[in-house]
């Protein structure tokens, strides 16, 4: 008698438990910025964009940044992301510089008390001035080096400006501060940086992930690590930064090059 | 009665459905902002402002300085004081310095360990460049420097932030030791009211391709300034005076980083009394910044400063009095006996360290410079060689007292005098005693190069000569001039 009505019931619970249940990814940066860390983000991102359970992102920094290539891949990637998915940034320790960078690539930053945040500029060790040498031939004079001392010095400066044009376009109304005070390259504390306009809350990864469901319009989600559903492995250690012979990690990158980096002083030998 | 069932079942089957959509989604993501990104094309490197005028440097040759054999200027650049720079770093100045007619003279580590020091070579010189020394001046040399620009010498103190001994060690650590450069700087400019902060210029808004390189556009009104508009400064101290002339003042936006404030900062200073500069950045004197907006005429200006000293010449530079061969004129009284031949070769040995050589005329040549050897007595044959001292001699005066301007009257029984008078074309060394064995005496004196144990007052000198109630001490002198002062000389 009752078949008829429990029938259709049954198929509609079947059917209803095919619609996925929304999931807030997480992405975890808790190392430098390098070109294995930045393709593993990016993988994840990409996971979260072609999925569609995956109802929005949080990225959660650790991070005195990296390389400018692989902060500006991960940068632009996210701002892909940002079209169709919310992303919210949970500056947890550290989100210097180039970590900072992709912070302001998000809809929302929270950021701990006392989490270090900002750091915006830009590093890089000056090439050698030009020379040649007897048993290493090439055909240029800055084929071995790249370019001019004085050349790398203002393409950094250029560097300088998109990011600072970053956190311009990212933080909007909300920033109080101006390039003056921005490009000294500072660093603050979360509860400073919210002040100054360049983090919106202070607040933990579980506030980052309710504002992301927020901004997501979704409810009863689930959490997850977004590495997991990727499927990808654990990320292998890779020498980012410079090692004494005696074995201590400094916090110097051990290539030249252009970066996004935050140098902690205390870090620094003196003589 | 079907139809409804049918209905019904729809609607069963479409209510988990819903109820489950509804339960986890409550609306559509819409970015709430466009998501902008940088366009990063629109960031280019900027490019370095080109020279805005044609500057005019002189030819080598084509110089308005004195080009006389002897009277060649030189310029001392100190390396001495553990200096971080090379001097090919100063190309630029050195050309500049050169074109105009000037010798570069370089003083290093070796010139404590000889006679002269550094004290003998300002005696000639007539600027010292000091540049990032690390090792401090001695308390001599400091009032020797002073004396120095007090006396018509220019002097140049130049640090950099980039040379205080941060860099990279071998295994990539930065390493920053400590200033010393600026309290070595310091001490050496103290006399001058001129003092380096221990920071550098930095501005964020308007630069030339970093914050540390400052562009410079209000300026002084002074020679060292003239036909400047813009200078670059790469990393530069910033100087400090109240009596001096601030020369380069940098905009409301450059900063210091000492106290990350600004206001009309100056990156280059003249002290109290224009003889002295001190200048907080050396890069801008390298290639390839030198050519960069007006650093280039800058850097004329500066040869131009160094140069520009008016240099008073008097006892205190011996031997560096004379500038070619000192013909040997004696009166008719003197004779020369071994101890005067013994005598005079200290001379000539000590005017070989300035170069020069003694000569002896059988006349007085009309022209070169002189060294008259004579007696208090007057002798019609050198009257006129010296008359410019304006001495009133013991046979002039009633009670048998020597006149020396600056010194007043003083029985001359056992002092020798020494006078110096320099003219356009000549230079004329008196040597005055009583008698032969005094003026043998004072001539090994003054052979000696330093007249220490004299009482000088600019082109006069006393020298004891022998034992006489005449000199007995300096307050038997009844001195016209503050002898206090003339001591403290």
């Amino acid at each position: 008698m009752l078949l008829w009505l429990a029938l259709p019931l049954l198929l509609g619970i079947l059917l209803a438990a095919l619609i996925p249940r929304p999931v807030v990814g997480l992405i975890y940066l808790q190392e430098a910025i390098h070109a294995f860390s930045s393709r593993d983000m990016i993988a994840q991102i990409h996971y979260a964009r072609d999925h569609p359970e995956v109802r929005a992102v949080v990225l959660v920094l650790d991070s005195p940044g990296g390389t400018v290539v692989d902060t500006e891949a991960v940068y632009l990637e996210l701002a892909e992301l940002r079209e169709k998915k919310p992303v919210v940034t949970m500056a947890q320790g550290l989100a210097a510089s180039g970590a900072y960078y992709l912070s302001v690539g998000t809809d929302y930053i929270f950021a701990g008390p006392s989490s270090l945040v900002g750091n915006v500029g830009v590093i890089s060790q000056l090439p050698p001035a030009p020379s040649v040498f007897e048993d290493l031939a090439s055909t240029g004079p800055y084929k071995l080096f790249g370019s001019a001392r004085d050349a790398q010095l203002r393409r950094m400066e250029a560097i300088k400006l998109a990011f600072y044009e970053a956190v311009r376009l990212g933080r909007g109304q909300d920033l109080q501060i101006g390039p003056e005070t921005i490009l000294r390259g500072e660093i603050w504390l979360g509860s400073e940086a919210q002040r100054l306009g360049l983090a919106d809350e202070i607040g933990s990864v579980s506030g980052a992930v309710e504002k992301a469901a927020e901004l997501a319009h979704i409810a009863s989600y689930r959490v997850a690590d977004l590495r997991e559903l990727a499927g990808l492995p654990p990320l292998l250690a890779f020498p980012f930064f410079f090692e004494t012979p005696e074995g201590a990690v400094t916090p110097y990158p051990r290539l030249p090059g252009l970066y996004l980096l935050y140098v902690p002083p205390g870090e620094r030998s003196s003589q | 009665m079907s139809r409804n069932r049918v209905w019904i079942a729809l609607g069963l089957v479409v209510l988990p459905v819903l109820a489950r959509t509804l339960w986890h989604y409550r609306g559509i993501y819409r970015p709430t902002t466009p998501i902008q990104v940088p366009s990063y094309s629109d960031f280019m490197p900027p490019q370095p402002p080109v020279r805005e005028a044609s500057i005019g440097l002189p030819e080598a040759g084509d110089t308005d300085e004195p080009a006389r054999t002897g009277q060649q200027k030189v310029v001392l650049f100190d390396q001495a004081h553990t200096n971080h720079f090379e001097m090919a770093e100063l190309q630029s100045l050195t050309s500049a310095l050169s074109a105009r007619g000037a010798r570069i003279e370089v003083l290093d580590s070796s010139f404590a360990f000889d006679d002269l020091g550094l004290e003998g070579r300002l005696k000639y010189a007539s600027a010292y460049v000091v540049v990032a020394p690390f090792d401090v001046f001695s308390p001599t040399d400091v009032a020797a420097v002073a004396r120095f620009v007090e006396r018509g010498g220019r002097l140049l103190v130049i640090l950099d932030p980039t040379r205080t001994g941060s860099g990279v060690d071998l295994f990539g650590f930065l390493f920053l030791s400590p200033s010393e450069d600026v309290a070595t700087a310091n001490q050496l400019l103290e006399p001058f009211d001129l003092v380096f902060s221990d920071d550098y210029l930095y501005n964020l808004q308007e630069n030339e391709g970093n914050f540390r390189n400052v562009l410079v556009r209000q300026f002084a009104d002074d020679p060292l300034t003239e036909g400047l508009q813009t200078i670059t400064l790469y990393a530069g101290r910033s100087v400090e005076t109240d009596h001096g002339m601030p020369l380069l003042l940098t905009d409301s936006a450059t900063f210091s980083s000492l106290t990350d404030s600004g206001g009309e900062l100056a990156a280059a200073a003249l002290g109290r009394n224009s003889g002295a500069m001190a200048l907080g950045d050396l890069t801008f004197l390298t290639s390839p910044y030198n050519t960069v907006a007006d650093n280039a005429r800058f850097i004329h200006n500066l040869a131009a400063f160094l140069l520009g000293g008016e240099r008073q010449r008097d006892l205190r530079n011996l031997p560096f009095v004379f500038s070619g061969p000192v013909s040997v004129i004696q009166s008719g009284n003197f004779t020369l006996q071994a101890e005067t031949l013994v005598a005079l070769q200290r001379m000539s040995t000590s005017l070989e360290t300035a170069g020069v050589e003694l000569v002896f005329p059988e006349e007085v040549p009309d022209t070169g410079d002189l060294l008259v050897l004579a007696f208090f007595e007057p002798d019609p044959a050198i009257e006129d060689l010296i008359d410019p001292l304006e001495l009133v001699l013991p046979a002039e005066h009633s009670d048998g007292q020597l006149t020396v301007p600056g010194f007043g009257s003083f029985n001359p029984a056992g002092i020798g005098f020494v006078g110096l008078a320099v003219g356009e074309d000549r230079t004329i060394m008196v040597l005055l005693a009583e008698d032969q064995a005094g003026l043998v005496s004072l001539l090994e004196t003054v052979g000696s190069g330093l007249l220490s144990d004299c009482l000088l007052s600019g082109a006069y000198a006393l020298c004891q000569v022998g034992e006489s109630q005449g000199f007995a001490s300096p307050e038997s002198l009844e001195l016209d001039l503050g002898l206090e002062e003339t001591l403290n000389q």
